[in-house]
């Protein structure tokens, strides 16, 4: 049995409550090699809508855009 | 700048660095579902690793991570050993290189605690999770409570499957 440090055990455990163990499982399934591809390609979706906030803000807002 | 893991840790690899991961790409490899920003490394502090350090990056330009620009910072082995822990950002992305992590671990302290792990076509190490956690837990910082519980329930699913 490993023992982690108590460092503020009851916040950690309150937060351990709220973890996604779905996306956990899932990440489980794949290889190591497979996880970091996974993260590798979410992070170039995340750099294009990065991209296309940033593209968007420097737009004139529009129509309903404004109202918003 | 977002981090190009795909590139940063092949050239490093390429170069002869002796490192181990760690950090949240680490976590990544264990199967964490959190975002990371950053690469973390804990760097060998032999003469002929900080040599392989200073010329594996130099290509990249490694510069302090958010500090002025006109400082004259240089990127070579001197500075390297006169520094310990650095914080840059490079043209592969942001990257933070540990002579010693704050619970004043070496390479050599998580070389036993550390597996070998294949991507991107090359090989390199990376440290297994318990001592991840331990890691994280050791550096005592506020912003890390969510990324232990979920590295917590990471451990915890992994025993089930055993």
């Amino acid at each position: 049995m490993v023992s982690f440090r108590s460092m503020d055990t009851t916040k950690i455990q309150d937060y351990m409550r709220d973890v996604d163990r779905t996306l956990l499982r899932e990440n489980l399934k794949l290889t190591p090699a497979q996880r970091l591809e996974k993260f590798v390609k979410f992070r170039g979706f995340a750099s294009e809508l990065r991209r296309a906030g940033e593209n968007a803000r420097r737009q004139p807002l529009t129509g309903k855009a404004r109202q918003l | 700048m977002s981090a190009e893991f795909e590139r940063l840790l092949p050239a490093l690899v390429k170069g002869g660095v002796d490192f181990v991961l760690i950090g949240g790409v680490a976590g990544i490899v264990h199967g964490s579902a959190r975002v990371t920003y950053d690469v973390d490394l804990v760097y060998s502090r032999t003469d002929e690793n900080i040599r392989h350090l200073a010329r594996a990056l130099e290509p990249h330009s490694p510069y302090l991570r958010d500090a002025p620009s006109a400082l004259p910072f240089r990127w070579d082995q001197k500075t390297i050993q006169a520094g310990l822990n650095f914080t840059l950002t490079t043209t592969l992305g942001d990257l933070d290189l540990f002579g010693e992590t704050s619970g004043g671990n070496t390479y050599n302290d998580l070389l036993p605690q550390s597996f070998d792990v294949e991507a991107f076509g090359i090989q390199f190490k990376c440290v297994d999770l318990p001592t991840l956690i331990r890691l994280k837990e050791s550096a005592g910082r506020a912003k890390d409570l969510e990324a232990i519980a979920e590295l917590r329930a990471l451990f915890e699913e992994r025993q089930k499957e055993r």
